[in-house]
């Protein structure tokens, strides 16, 4: 099921609506059988790949506890962690080599995340963060939470444990759910035909490859971010409030900085279980150690979107702006230092920079073949204003849908960054009898439009989300 | 006259932040100290570690909430 | 006082709020087809006089009905002297909804027309007469009590094998309810009056509605939501029902225009004859009313694939030796009777085949897909204007009379 599709939003109104009513002693069991039911929709034998790594980790971590303190601690935790990984890199490689006579086997919907949320939980109870489980229910339902396990965000075990059970929160919930729709079906949606065409004729267009230089990077965030937005709503719908995932990481002036705001929960996942452990390996090693365990750490962003070269280049070029940026920090401090006058030129340019290695990183992320991207760049200051051509096949109306991406984008930034929503909470506070009135109105009345534009919509095949697939 | 465990690691902070006028306080995180992310935290670790002559686990080091925490870890480590 | 001012401010930015949905709607270009069509107790249904709106699935056209409810512009009911007028019905075909007016097969052949005999322009009207989703018995009610005030010096009727299935209730079992289906023993003949069109107090405002409906995008996404959403549920409830053991229905399987090639096949037997009885009634009506009547065989799009290949697989999928049987045994029936026969399809593969363009389909339907297209229109009346030339004796007669600087047309 498709989070924009009527399938899913009556699955998720029917859904809620039982959660509500049921008694807070059950929630759990029923946010799990939700879960399971949502994904047998799709994969029912992976359902049975899902509750066994459940039940393994489960296990696994109970027994790690009892352990806590003894030599064979690290040992068994280095197994269960490693059968995770195996098991995580089985179905990922299994993509990768096709005439195994494993083709009829299909990825585990989910697997890149649930397996994330399982190795994390294994090594908080190992260090000690978190005691292990001891009720297998809120447990299986933590991996299995329907609302974050297409595309996260990667939920922490403890975050999550504490609190599921709660009650519902219903309007911001579903106001979220609209936002992301909204973000995913008028921009991202209406962006991607124009740079789906751009990737698929690289070498037969006449000019306009700065869409997928430029716009592609906006359209990945548009729908990244909206499969988020529709992923918290959903959850707060069932009491649990998960991890942000983005912070308008456009506007990052380093790229340090814009990995810490693009898909937080999974770099802050990378960053404590994969580098954090990395570095302190390697912390004796210096710049070496810092250089390794940045480049392990970025190359492993690549690969865990796909085993394709594209991915192992984009890790690298990331290795090389964090690696440079990190060793270079002291330097550039102190001159800072001595120059606070330069302060707001060196943030322009710092934003500048940023965005353009994001971009050049990302065509290898998006293209066919690393071909197919070395050819983009090389073109993509030539015949700037000569992309009539990627319109061409649907004419007027597909530059129209471009143009209402590119407004809609703008909006989204402003939005995000003035944050109307705050507005209309006042309003809602405090704001005066009438004001309070029209916007209850007004949203209900927007709210139902909305919908009625999805189902009239649903007819058509529409855009898979691009990060539904990994 | 000798240091306090305080005085050590504020000197430590303030080496590796490049910042003279940093004043460390227990309650102290992450966010309050200007480039104190995942990558300088670790050059952090192993300077305490070089400066106090000990050695963190990644255990305890991936326990550390904020300067008070790592006063009172390297205060048990130190004091064995 | 306070709650009533209250209310209506609230009101007022509600409406305020709603607009600008509106706008951003028209302004993003967020549009759906709307309503056209109005029940009649005659035939069932037909276009809404004076309706307008979007017709987005194929294309997008913004269509006019006039105010006698053809999709066609303002005509005269009394044929303007020295007019020559010629009557297209039939079905989507002829409707051509998917086109501006200007660009349709039958505004092609004025334009042709007129070069071709010599006449200013203007002076050849070919009134479309066309409803979407008609029968054969429609499009005789149609000729019969609706075409002939507008005296027309020629009558086409252009048909599908489509039109067949519809015409028989066992094979079209979902039809609109009220549509004629009649057989070839209760064919309404002789000079009986059309029922008077009375509509009821509620049908009336529910036209309004639609009217109203099809003048905001707002609404008419509301409205194709509304459509989706009955479809949504009756493909849950077959979901559910298919779940239980239920005997399939004699007639599950929907006939479709490729089942209709066999001409032996028991289940269409009927269709033919109807077919054949319908066609023979209109040409008394045309013969009772001193015009030529012409049946035009249209094209269907397989035939006329560009790609001999795709042509080929799909003769053999349904298991036929030339696609264009079902078209010839049309003509030929309509031929035994003595009525001229158009065929469309040949003529227009070799169109195909010399220029390399498709047809049919539009940018937002499935390749080759559907109804005429702008170039399949142009070239329809391409080929209708010639095989009419070739053919029609009041062409004939009006051509000679015409380089001999007379005009005999309009004295009937």
């Amino acid at each position: 099921m498709r989070f924009t599709s009527v399938d899913f939003l009556l699955f998720l109104a029917i859904a809620a609506s039982i959660f509500r009513v049921i008694p807070a002693a059950w929630r759990a069991a029923y946010v799990l059988i939700a879960s399971y039911a949502f994904y047998c929709t799709t994969s029912p034998r992976g359902a049975i790949a899902l509750a066994a790594a459940t039940l393994f980790t489960y296990a696994g971590a109970l027994w790690c506890e009892r352990l806590q303190g003894t030599s064979r601690a690290f040992a068994l935790t280095t197994a269960i962690v490693g059968v995770l990984v195996a098991y995580l890199m089985f179905f990922k490689l299994v993509v990768f080599v096709p005439h195994q006579g494993i083709t009829s086997w299909i990825v585990p919907l989910g697997i890149s995340y649930y397996s994330f949320k399982l190795i994390s939980y294994v090594l908080d109870v190992y260090w000690g963060k978190m005691p292990a489980a001891r009720r297998l229910i809120p447990f299986a339902a933590y991996v299995a939470f329907f609302p974050q396990i297409l595309a996260g965000p990667i939920q922490r075990s403890d975050d999550f444990l504490s609190q599921i059970g709660n009650g519902q929160t219903v309007l911001p919930a579903i106001l979220r759910i609209a936002w992301g729709l909204a973000k995913k079906l008028i921009v991202a949606d209406h962006l991607a035909t124009a740079v789906n065409y751009v990737y698929a004729h690289v070498s037969g267009l006449h000019g306009g490859w700065w869409i997928g230089f430029y716009i592609w990077p906006l359209q990945l965030y548009a729908d990244f971010s909206a499969l988020t937005d529709i992923a918290i709503g959903t959850g707060r719908l069932f009491g649990v409030v998960g991890p942000e995932n983005f912070d308008r990481p456009f506007n990052s002036t380093s790229i340090s900085e814009y990995w810490r705001r693009w898909h937080m929960s999974f770099t802050n996942w990378l960053a404590d279980y994969l580098f954090m452990p990395l570095r302190m390996a390697t912390r004796k090693l210096g710049n070496v150690g810092l250089v390794m365990s940045i480049t392990i750490n970025t190359v492993a962003i690549g690969l865990w979107h796909g085993i394709a070269w594209g991915y192992f280049i984009f890790g690298i070029l990331h290795s090389i702006f964090i690696s440079f940026e990190a060793l270079t920090a002291k330097r550039r401090k102190r001159l800072s230092k001595q120059h606070p006058e330069w302060e707001p030129a060196r943030n322009v340019l710092g934003w500048f920079m940023t965005f353009h290695l994001v971009c050049f990183a990302l065509v290898f992320f998006r293209a066919e073949t690393v071909s197919d991207a070395l050819y983009l760049l090389r073109h993509v200051a030539s015949h700037v204003a000569d992309f009539r051509g990627i319109f061409e096949p649907e004419g007027l109306n597909s530059a129209r849908a471009f143009l209402i991406g590119l407004l809609g984008y703008a909006l989204l930034e402003l939005c995000e960054r003035y944050r109307p929503d705050r507005w209309l909470a006042q309003i809602r506070l405090s704001g005066p009898r009438y004001l309070r009135w029209s916007l209850y109105a007004s949203t209900a009345l927007v709210l139902v439009i909305g919908f009625a534009l999805l189902v009239a919509t649903s007819g058509e095949p529409k855009n898979p989300f691009v990060y539904a697939i990994f | 006259m000798t240091e306090t465990i305080e005085q050590r690691l504020n000197r430590v902070f303030q080496e590796i932040f490049d910042d003279d006028s940093l004043e460390i306080r227990p309650e102290m995180t992450a966010d309050d100290v200007d480039g104190w992310d995942s990558i300088t935290h670790i050059v952090l670790i192993a300077a305490v570690e070089r400066e106090f002559k000990v050695d963190f686990t990644t255990a305890e080091v991936t326990g550390l909430k904020n300067v008070g925490d790592l006063i009172a870890l390297i205060e048990k480590k130190t004091s064995k | 006082m306070r709650f009533f001012k209250d209310c209506f401010l609230a009101a007022l930015i509600t409406v305020g709020v709603l607009l600008i949905v509106e706008l951003g709607f028209r302004a993003a270009g967020v549009k759906y087809t709307g309503s056209f069509f109005n029940h009649e107790p005659e035939r069932g249904y037909s276009y809404r006089p004076n309706a307008r709106g979007w017709a987005v699935n194929e294309g997008d056209n913004f269509l006019t009905v006039n105010s006698d409810g053809m999709v066609d512009r303002e005509r005269s009911v009394a044929r303007p002297p020295g007019v020559l007028r010629i009557a297209v019905l039939g079905s989507s075909e002829v409707a051509a909804e998917q086109m501006p007016r200007d660009r349709t097969f039958e505004a092609e052949m004025e334009r042709q027309l007129a070069r071709a005999l010599h006449r200013p322009a203007g002076s050849v009207e070919v009134l479309n007469f066309g409803v979407a989703g008609y029968n054969l018995q429609q499009e005789y009610l149609t000729l019969h009590h609706h075409v002939w005030k507008y005296q027309p010096d020629i009558v086409l009727l252009g048909t599908t094998s489509m039109a067949l299935i519809r015409s028989v209730p066992t094979l079209f079992p979902d039809y609109v309810p009220g549509t004629p289906m009649f057989d070839c023993d209760h064919i309404p003949e002789g000079d009986s009056p059309p029922p008077a069109p009375r509509l009821s107090f509620s049908r009336r405002l529910r036209n309004r509605l639609a009217d109203f409906t099809n003048q905001s995008r707002v609404l008419l996404a509301l409205n194709e939501a509304h459509t989706n959403a009955l479809q949504l549920i009756a493909k849950y409830r077959a979901k559910l029902s298919r779940s239980k053991p239920k005997p399939q229905p004699a007639n599950a399987s929907l006939p479709t225009t490729d089942s209709i090639y066999n001409p032996d096949d028991p289940i269409y037997a009927k269709s033919w004859q109807v077919e054949e009885c319908i066609v023979r009634a209109m040409k008394r009506d045309c013969d009772r009313h001193h015009a030529e009547f012409f049946v035009v065989v249209f094209d269907r799009s397989r035939e006329i694939d560009p790609d001999p290949r795709a042509r080929a697989v799909y003769a053999r999928k349904i298991g036929v030796s030339s696609l264009f049987l079902t078209d010839e045994r049309m003509a030929e029936l309509a031929q035994k009777d003595g009525i001229s026969a158009i065929l469309l399809g040949p003529p227009l593969l070799r169109y195909v085949e010399q220029n390399h363009i498709v047809l049919h389909g539009f940018y937002n339907t499935a390749y080759n897909m559907g109804h005429w297209n702008f170039d399949g229109n142009r070239a329809a009346g391409e080929v209708i204007t010639q095989a009419l030339l070739d053919q029609s004796q009041v062409l004939q007669a009006n051509r000679t009379s015409a380089s001999a600087g007379r005009v005999t047309l309009g004295a009937n």
